[in-house]
């Protein structure tokens, strides 16, 4: 997974927000979620993305993989992130 | 697929004011300032042919168009039609028989939307006054209460800088507003709670319930933006309530901020409205004011007001 | 109807039940999560005057009521054409209706059903007498008065366009006698006595996924209590200013009883008797059981 290419990424005091240019679909980020979608820049594997959230956060690893895997899924059913090879992703 | 001829701009009139463009009309707009003569006109009004419909519409309503070269059709059937072409060249149809009243009206509101979304110019969906000696917007979208909230801040002796279209322009690292018409429109029950009498003020469209408040405008330069307030409601608050917002939440929905943001997305504003806000949240305090539905005095409300405006300049000078 | 359509009308006369079947259906759409009862969006209520400002650029209260009417077809076309592909709910209080022009106010081109719900009218009376702080004779006139319109004119609470709504009978008849939509009627006597059941038959009329697992989870979070639970701990958006009740008040069949006078329930019964008694609705009448709603 990574960035999509067709989006425009902006902080608000320190806070990530992503708009896609073609449909103008948005969403603001929390602090996690800017974390995420920073290491997003680079194509991430699912795994990848829970152990470096393992590495800043305290929490178990179900929960983070829980997640990271919703937090994807919304952001690519709006588009805004696409898989760039399915086979290292899942 | 021509489009109607341009016709000739009057060369003799009195310029006037339009959110901080030179307008030269041909049609008399008495509630806008009358500029110096001499200077070259931004923005020119003309009757002529206006089209029933725009051929080759990339979108259409029941009261807009948008052509597929950014032209804006708005008509209202039966009362009046204005084309509004490259930001600037506005044709008011020759077979409207509108009253000036109605002209304002529309005027002011939807075809200026279109006029500052061709142009690129940020319009907040707000009412603006003066606090101090910085602009202040209460945005939101309708029946939010900014034209209620404008009117009592004006009874209580600020400037109304403008109503519900609120121009935005970057300047050397500032958000300035531009000012409008100085008038607020208000339904009759809002003109009650301001403890106006409906039948001493003037009408907007002949035998429309709306009413409009003539306050005094702050002079016609442009204001620097000192907050915006977004205006919220919630039915289960007692007493009205004023915080900080920060971050994405600052700025979205966007549509409920900028005025008419589907119109500007439509005009090739989609990434402009979004970079230009997310500059806005960056430069200018942003709050949100939520009030209960009913049982609030506007005073209270803009007593609210005030205080953000108060509370911003504390922070500055403590930091 | 066009096939992948839009727009759900979810449609009743005020007090009927529409938003806890609203609340149902979200929560079915979501897989059966949690359902927070504020999380109700705009984009499910009645089209309100800042959509028509933003849809259709032009301010709404600077025009006409005729004009304004004349644009709500478009209005609920735009709406449709904003949701895009997925379906959204649309809550529904007027009666079905044509714009002078002819048009229906709700197209046929963008709605995939409708689904009317109905109470049993002194039921109604009861609750609705209750939201707006009035008297249930007041009430009972309103489901008399054929020209009765919500947000009307005039009416302080101008946030929505207004509503037709008709009388009562008038209401059932005008969508229950369309040929546009396709509707399918739902007894709100029926929801409570079997609400995993009656979810099923709305489910499958607006083409939502779901199955016995998500129906369950819905049916459980959505049970009245929990509403009632959740709106005494964090209030309710709907509920309306001046109202002497909560919103989920009751959420019972046949509590008139014991609160209507008998010549209020027998001035229904006038009024409304032929479509109560068509719905099965216990009119006194032989042959019927009292008990049965009950």
């Amino acid at each position: 997974m990574t960035w999509h290419s067709e989006q425009i990424t902006a902080a608000i005091d320190g806070e990530v927000i992503v708009m896609g240019m073609i449909r103008g679909q948005y969403v603001g980020l929390d602090d996690i979620g800017s974390v995420l979608w920073k290491l997003l820049e680079q194509p991430q594997t699912i795994r990848q993305l829970c152990d470096e959230l393992g590495l800043r956060y305290q929490g178990n690893s179900d929960t983070i993989l829980a997640d990271v895997t919703a937090f994807l899924e919304d952001l690519r059913s709006i588009d805004l992130i696409e898989v760039v090879d399915a086979g290292s992703t899942r | 697929m021509s489009s109607p001829p341009v016709p000739p701009l009057p060369d003799q009139g009195k310029d006037c004011l339009l959110y901080g463009y030179r307008l030269r009309s041909v049609v008399p707009l008495p509630s806008l300032p009358v500029m110096p003569e001499g200077g070259v006109p931004d923005l020119s009004l003309r009757r002529g042919r206006v089209p029933e419909q725009l051929a080759g519409a990339v979108w259409a309503s029941p009261f807009v168009e948008i052509g597929g070269d950014g032209s804006v059709l708005v008509r209202i059937p039966g009362i009046v039609a204005f084309l509004i072409r490259d930001g600037g060249c506005l044709t008011l149809d020759e077979n409207s028989n509108a009253e000036t009243s109605t002209i304002e009206t529309f005027l002011f509101s939807a075809v200026a939307g279109a006029i500052l979304h061709q142009r690129g110019v940020l319009p907040l969906h707000a009412s603006c006054v003066m606090v101090g000696d910085v602009a202040v917007a209460m945005a939101g979208v309708s029946g939010r209460g900014k034209s209620t909230l404008a009117g009592a801040l004006s009874m209580c002796g600020h400037d109304v800088v403008t109503d519900d279209v609120c121009p935005v322009d970057f300047r050397d690292g500032k958000a300035m507003v531009i000012p409008g018409p100085p008038r607020v429109r208000l339904w009759p029950d809002a003109a009650g709670l301001l403890g106006l009498s409906h039948a001493g003020l003037e009408t907007g469209r002949p035998n429309h319930p709306k009413r409009v408040l003539a306050a005094r405008g702050a002079d016609v330069g442009p204001k620097r933006l000192g907050a915006v307030i977004r205006l919220d409601i919630d039915r289960r608050l007692d007493t009205p309530v004023l915080y900080r917002l920060t971050g994405p939440t600052a700025i979205t929905p966007i549509e409920e901020l900028v005025y008419r943001a589907r119109l500007g997305r439509r005009l090739g504003r989609r990434v402009g409205l979004f970079r230009d806000l997310v500059r806005l949240a960056t430069i200018v305090p942003i709050y949100q004011l939520v009030r209960p539905e009913e049982g609030v005095d506007p005073s209270r409300l803009a007593d609210l007001v005030v205080s953000a405006l108060c509370d911003n300049g504390k922070e500055k000078a403590g930091g | 109807m066009a096939d992948g359509a839009a727009i759900g009308w979810i449609v009743s006369y005020p007090k009927s039940g529409n938003t806890w079947l609203r609340l149902m259906l979200l929560g079915l759409i979501g897989g059966g999560q949690p359902i927070d009862i504020n999380g109700l969006g705009n984009e499910v209520g009645t089209a309100s005057q800042s959509e028509f400002d933003e849809l259709l650029v032009v301010p709404s209260g600077e025009l006409f009521p005729d004009e304004r009417i004349a644009a709500q077809p478009a209005l609920n076309r735009a709406i449709a054409a904003e949701t895009g592909e997925g379906l959204i709910l649309r809550k529904v209080h007027d009666r079905y209706w044509h714009v002078p022009g002819g048009e229906a106010v709700f197209p046929s081109s963008v709605s995939r059903g409708a689904v009317y719900l109905v109470r049993d009218p002194r039921d109604v009376a009861v609750s609705f007498a209750h939201h707006r702080g009035t008297t249930p004779d007041e009430t009972i006139a309103t489901m008399a008065d054929p020209a009765a319109t919500l947000s009307a004119a005039g009416d302080r609470h101008r946030k929505h366009l207004a509503q037709p709504l008709g009388t009562w009978s008038g209401h059932v008849l005008s969508w229950l006698n369309q040929r546009d939509i396709p509707v399918l009627l739902l007894r709100y006597e029926d929801l409570l006595a079997d609400p995993a059941w009656s979810l099923r038959l709305v489910a499958d009329h607006l083409r939502i996924a779901h199955d016995s697992a998500s129906v369950a989870r819905v049916v459980d979070a959505t049970r009245f209590g929990r509403l009632q639970a959740q709106e005494q701990v964090q209030g309710f958006r709907e509920r309306q200013a001046g109202s002497t009740a909560p919103f989920f008040r009751q959420g019972r069949a046949g509590s008139w009883r014991g609160v209507l006078a008998q010549a209020q329930a027998a001035r229904i019964l006038a009024d409304h008797g032929p479509v109560m008694r068509w719905l099965g609705y216990d009119c006194g009448d032989s042959g019927t059981d009292p008990e049965r709603y009950a």
